[in-house]
């Protein structure tokens, strides 16, 4: 099975190559027997890296050791869930993860612009198979690369090494692929905008035609980025979730430029302006996709999320290198063409406020770069090493951020086009009222991180806002159609899935900073050795240890402490933290429990124990408000799933536009 | 007039004292340094669970808190000893002062950059909209309709 996975991974090398130079031969040669060839080929890219995949699936499952990948990332003492997941565990298994996925994904595109967009058809087909060439060429030339490489001849082991225990948790069955899902899904508008410069056919036809792609790439860049976040929470054991780690940085950064670029790109459709700018968005978004892979098998930087150190760095810096060099030459020689109207009626305007978002946005993405890559710089420039870690993101992001949150509130109240301040002032009204008694209730209850109270009451400012577009869009709904409230509240949202979709978006954002705040600002701790019947107390809560049991399983010994938590002798719960011991990886790891509810997480690690002395060194956190972070990335998913649901009248719509569009030349 | 005695307000309020509290948790020091194991994360991150610097570290930091040493006496010790790379965050001095304004300058740029850009935007449609409101009145009001009816149609 080795030998068919390691062929098929050949053929989808010759398939990609074929797919990238068929279209322009048909392109060339106005043929049309050589485009449907080129499609067949995509058709030909998706089955053969399927059959690579299922080849993996199939070393894995029945626990092929002479297959060095099955032998370094899975034992016979995994369980079947972890052994799915040892697919993307180590490198050369998530560089085939993303090229099915991209080929899977380049199917569809073609499958759906069978009927349309087949002037710039080719030259997309072409962009997505170089960079599916790309990601084959790295598997069959690297033999760290290759997934299906072969253990020392002769060898036969009885048994793999195992799962790094860190990664047996639901979360890291999530966390890649809803990222590679997020990148790869990038890689759909960005060869649609270089499409769109190669041909010349520079209107917002190709952003309408690839809304969709964006929306689901952010759908699941989001999901990633929070999973990562909430795998971190409950497995690492440290009490946090986000440590503006490198690589999380690197998934972060394509997040925010990507968020920027599906605001920006509203007002290319509506006002035909910041051409330019949205390309460079796009491809900005999609260059930070490959970064990230980039880093993460360079060694360039530590990190927890490392596959470590290989040479495949520097063929993706040359290839981040080649993108950057072809977009950003296109981009150029066509910049004649890209002239916009550039009309705006007034400073007091949607337009203004999204230009002001959009510039924030990109200020987020380019200090956290600037994090990154800042001791290369300083010790280039120095000679002197310099680490840009957590201090140095919180105090520079956090200001620019909570900027981010009042133009977010203040944005929805603004007209498109022209508002007058009289009319701004008075659509703030509410919201600032709320605002205020928001703002004055946490200072005299005694709150007195500024942070903190700032950003509470932008909470208070943008909920408000949000909430009234939706009462106002219903009332208005309700006069008119004389439905209750609550249907008409339904079918406002259904009516304009796009712009109550992101809304609701904007509210779960709001939940998760609310999260952030709490659990950033007020988190307390402490750690204590202590034995049973002895108590932890902190923050009001009380942690007692109850009983220690330690047993064996044929994986790993495994010690556990069980305490009660209570509030002030209110008995709350049972946690049962534990320390792990892995017998074939010979490597102790902590597992945390916490007792959670909507206030506040109590979160116990079980640092260290004696089966002896039953003396347990424990650490307790009460992290505040930190469930709303979980459901505020659950309300933003929600909110981007209502913005793309399919709708009849927008196809419809976008049918008819395309119809405009060809009939006068303009695509 | 209200505003403003609300921002006064908050700033008095803002600006009482604290209660005093007990010795600072380890991560007061902790989140300020970098585990010298090699992960490269900072001290309270480190993802090694049997950690042969951090531990020990974390358990220095936690005697000396609560013997009454302060945290920026321990943090100085800890450069004193490794360097300034064993810092979270480069420090403010010297070129290292580039790292923190460097975001903030480019913020401000670009703001200034973005009013300029609308206020030529804005008078270039403002004196064509003159020419055009001229004109527009001069318009059918089935082109007016016309007009509406595409926007919309567009409306989203």
């Amino acid at each position: 099975m080795n030998q068919i996975g390691y062929s098929a991974l050949l053929l989808a090398v010759l398939t990609s190559a074929f797919g990238l130079v068929a279209p322009l031969i048909a392109v060339r040669t106005k043929s049309r027997g050589w485009m449907k060839t080129a499609e067949r080929s995509v058709y030909g890219l998706c089955a053969v890296s399927l059959v690579a995949s299922a080849a993996l699936l199939y070393a894995l499952v029945t626990r092929d050791y002479t297959n060095e990948y099955v032998y370094n990332y899975t034992s016979n003492e995994l369980s079947w869930f972890y052994t799915f997941s040892a697919f993307w565990a180590g490198n050369s298994g998530s560089l085939l993860l993303w090229l099915v996925i991209l080929a899977v994904f380049t199917a569809v595109v073609v499958w759906q612009n069978r009927a349309k967009n087949r002037e710039i058809l080719p030259y997309v087909i072409s962009i997505l198979m170089s960079i599916a060439l790309f990601f084959s060429l790295m598997m069959v030339t690297s033999r760290g690369s290759n997934p299906f490489a072969m253990v020392p001849a002769g060898v036969f082991p009885a048994n793999g090494s195992g799962l790094n225990p860190m990664l047996e948790n639901p979360g890291m069955v999530v966390h890649p692929i809803t990222l590679f899902l997020g990148y790869v899904g990038f890689a759909i508008p960005y060869a649609f905008a270089m499409a769109a410069l190669i041909t010349r056919r520079l209107g917002d036809f190709w952003i309408r035609s690839t809304r969709r792609w964006t929306v689901f790439a952010w759908i699941f860049l989001t999901i990633g980025n929070i999973v990562g976040a909430w795998w971190a929470y409950v497995t690492l054991g440290w009490g946090g979730y986000w440590a503006w780690d490198p690589v999380e940085n690197a998934s972060f950064m394509p997040w925010v430029t990507g968020t920027a670029f599906l605001h920006s790109v509203m007002i290319q459709e509506k006002k035909d302006m910041l051409k330019v700018w949205n390309i460079v968005l796009i491809v900005a978004t999609f260059s930070l996709t490959i970064f990230g892979t980039f880093l993460v098998r360079s060694g360039v930087v530590s990190s927890v999320h490392s596959f470590g150190q290989s040479s495949l760095g520097f063929f993706f810096l040359g290839f981040l290198g080649l993108i950057l060099v072809f977009s950003l030459n296109l981009l150029f020689s066509r910049l004649d063409m890209l002239k916009s109207r550039n009309e705006l009626d007034s400073f007091v305007s949607r337009e203004s406020s999204f230009l002001l978002n959009n510039l924030l946005l990109v200020g987020i993405a380019m200090t956290v770069l600037w994090g990154v890559l800042f001791p290369i710089i300083s010790e280039a420039v120095t000679g002197n090493k310099v680490t840009v870690g957590p201090p140095f993101f919180d105090q520079v992001i956090a200001p620019i951020g909570l900027v981010l949150m009042f133009v977010t509130g203040i944005c929805p109240l603004i007209a498109w086009r022209r508002a007058t301040l009289a009319n701004l002032r008075k659509n703030v009204t509410y919201p600032g009222l709320v605002a205020i008694v928001v703002l004055v209730a946490l200072i005299v209850t005694g709150m007195r991180h500024t942070y903190a109270i700032i950003s509470f009451t932008l909470c208070a400012f943008v909920v408000t806002t949000v909430l009234m577009e939706f009462a106002r869009g219903a009332w208005v709904r309700r006069e008119m159609s004389g439905e209750n409230l609550a249907k008409a509240l339904l079918s406002l949202t259904w009516r304009n899935k796009r712009r109550y979709g992101g809304y609701i978006v904007h509210i779960g954002v709001i939940l998760f900073l609310f999260g952030v705040t709490g659990s950033y600002a007020f988190k307390q701790q402490e750690s204590r050795t202590i034995t049973k019947g002895e108590s932890i107390s902190v923050g009001g809560y009380e942690v007692t240890y109850d009983s220690f049991d330690s047993y064996d399983t044929t994986e790993k010994r495994v010690g556990t402490v069980t305490f009660t938590v209570s509030e002030n002798g209110r008995f709350l719960g049972t946690v049962a933290p534990r320390k792990e011991y892995y017998f074939a990886k010979d490597q102790p790891w902590t597992r945390i429990d916490r007792h959670v509810t909507l206030e506040r997480d109590v979160y116990v690690s079980l640092l260290d124990y004696s089966a002896e002395t039953g003396e347990a060194n424990v650490e307790v956190r009460i992290n505040p408000l930190v469930s709303w972070l979980w459901i505020g990335g659950i309300v933003m998913v929600i909110g981007g799933i209502v913005a793309i649901w399919p709708d009849k009248r927008d196809a419809q719509r976008l049918a008819a536009r395309y119809e405009r569009q060809v009939r006068l030349h303009e695509i | 007039m209200l505003l403003g005695a609300v921002v006064v307000a908050v700033a008095a309020l803002l600006f009482i004292a604290m209660p005093a509290s007990a010795a600072p948790p380890v991560s007061s020091v902790a989140d300020e340094l970098i585990c010298q194991c090699g992960c490269g994360s900072v001290l309270t991150v480190c993802p090694h669970q049997e950690c042969g610097w951090g531990i020990p570290a974390k358990q220095y930091i936690g005697q000396q808190l609560e013997a009454g040493r302060s945290p920026e006496d321990l943090v100085q010790y800890y450069v004193d000893e490794y360097g300034e790379q064993v810092l979270a965050a480069p420090t403010k001095r010297g070129f290292n002062m580039v790292a923190w304004v460097a975001p903030f300058a480019a913020l401000i740029i670009g703001a200034v950059a973005v009013y300029f850009l609308i206020g030529v935007w804005a008078r270039r449609n403002g004196s064509d909209t003159e020419t055009v409101s001229v004109r527009e009145t001069d318009l059918a009001p089935e082109s007016l309709q016309r007009r509406l009816d595409d926007e919309l149609r567009e409306f989203d």
